[in-house]
């Protein structure tokens, strides 16, 4: 009888015990889980319909070079459009992207970053090489004939306008500020609006290359 | 004994007047602070500059305008997004009511430099005149930082310099 009694004891604590750990590590599993889960979500809002740009008219590149979004094939990219003349939110943009480099480490290798200017007039492959350099000399400047900027940009459904332009060395121009991620066969995957995370980027990079 | 507290008063003076938080630029009871520029390359024609204005005295005063010598002109703007698209507008004077802390940082407000006479780097230290209203020009000296932001300080120390610009990234709000 006394045994029976213990044995049963013994079995209730073992049962409960089991049962504590079972719920304290589910418990832990969700909150782990819904951290990988609110970055997730955070990046679903980004997600584009992945519609394809376009990858075949030549732009050039800071040093001259035809260059398409073609040649980018395998790779994810980044793609900001801008101009030279831009004093805040296109060097911001860049100093974002650089960051968002060192974070993807090895990663890296397997992205681009590319600044495309929407004033072609004013930003010659050297000056978009200058501006490009001050961030990361590996980083792709764009420019090119204007009608090839703009059939390029207006693929991205990019917009922009030049304004007083009777200032012809100080006019400035109003742009769409999304950054866009193209995945490794030119379709876009992400816009991410002026200022997100350079973290989310990277995840987003990441993610890209993964599928 | 008279001269004893003499000295002490003097003392205290000196240390209070050198122990300026913020290494800030002062006049009337404006208070420029953290003043720094993204670094520019050679061949690019146009940076900003950007501060913390405090007025913490009690006259209202106004910016009117800026100048420099790094560059051929300098005007206050602002950035903004308006039906999706970046829009950088010159910003007509801006009140600083007493008590008021207005921002100029990347994204939002800062002094546009047009047509650099040289390249912006990492280190140096430049200075930009801002015009009010009350206050007259008060020169302020601006610290280049590198491309991402970050860094450029001259440290704590007393006179003219900036306060470290140690507070990391000066971007705004990120998600």
């Amino acid at each position: 009888m006394e045994t029976a009694t213990a044995r049963t004891g013994y079995l209730i604590i073992g049962l409960v015990a089991l049962a504590l750990m079972v719920g304290v590590s589910l418990w832990v599993w969700q909150r782990v889980d819904s951290g990988a889960s609110a970055d997730a979500e955070a990046l679903r809002q980004y997600a584009a319909p992945g519609f394809q740009v376009d990858l075949q008219t030549p732009l050039l590149d800071q040093h001259g070079n035809p260059t398409r979004f073609g040649d980018f094939h395998g790779r994810a990219v980044l793609v900001f459009f801008g101009y030279t003349h831009c004093p805040d939110v296109c060097p911001l943009t860049l100093a974002e992207f650089k960051q968002v480099k060192a974070l993807l480490g090895d990663a890296a290798q397997r992205a681009v970053v590319t600044f495309v200017t929407v004033d072609p007039t004013r930003d010659t492959p050297a000056v978009v090489g200058s501006f490009v350099a001050n961030f990361d000399p590996d980083f792709v400047g764009l420019t090119g004939d204007p009608a090839a900027i703009d059939t390029v940009t207006e693929s991205f459904n990019a917009r922009y306008r030049l304004n007083n332009q009777e200032d012809k060395q100080q006019y400035t121009v109003d742009h769409t500020a999304f950054s866009y991620l193209l995945g490794p066969r030119g379709e876009v995957r992400y816009l991410f609006p002026l200022n997100t995370s350079p973290g989310l980027i990277a995840q987003a990079v990441r993610q890209v290359l993964d599928t | 004994m008279k001269t004893l507290s003499l000295c002490a008063t003097l003392a205290a003076v000196l240390l209070l007047g050198g122990m300026n938080p913020a290494a800030a630029q002062s006049a009337g009871g404006l208070t420029v602070t953290e003043a720094w520029a993204r670094s520019v390359s050679h061949g690019v024609a146009n940076g900003a500059i950007y501060f913390t204005i405090t007025n913490g005295g009690k006259t209202a005063d106004t910016l009117l305008s800026a100048a420099t010598d790094v560059a051929a002109r300098a005007e206050i703007h602002e950035t903004r997004i308006t039906q999706g698209m970046m829009q950088m507008r010159p910003l007509g004077p801006l009140a600083l009511a007493p008590g008021d802390t207005v921002q100029f940082a990347p994204g939002g407000k800062h002094v546009m430099l047009m047509g650099l006479k040289q390249p912006l780097t990492a280190g140096d230290t430049h200075r930009v005149t801002l015009t009010f209203a009350q206050a007259g020009p008060v020169t302020v000296t601006f610290t280049v930082r590198d491309a991402t932001g970050m860094g450029g300080s001259h440290g704590m120390g007393g006179g003219h310099g900036n306060a470290g610009s140690g507070k990391g990234m000066a971007m705004p709000k990120q998600n």
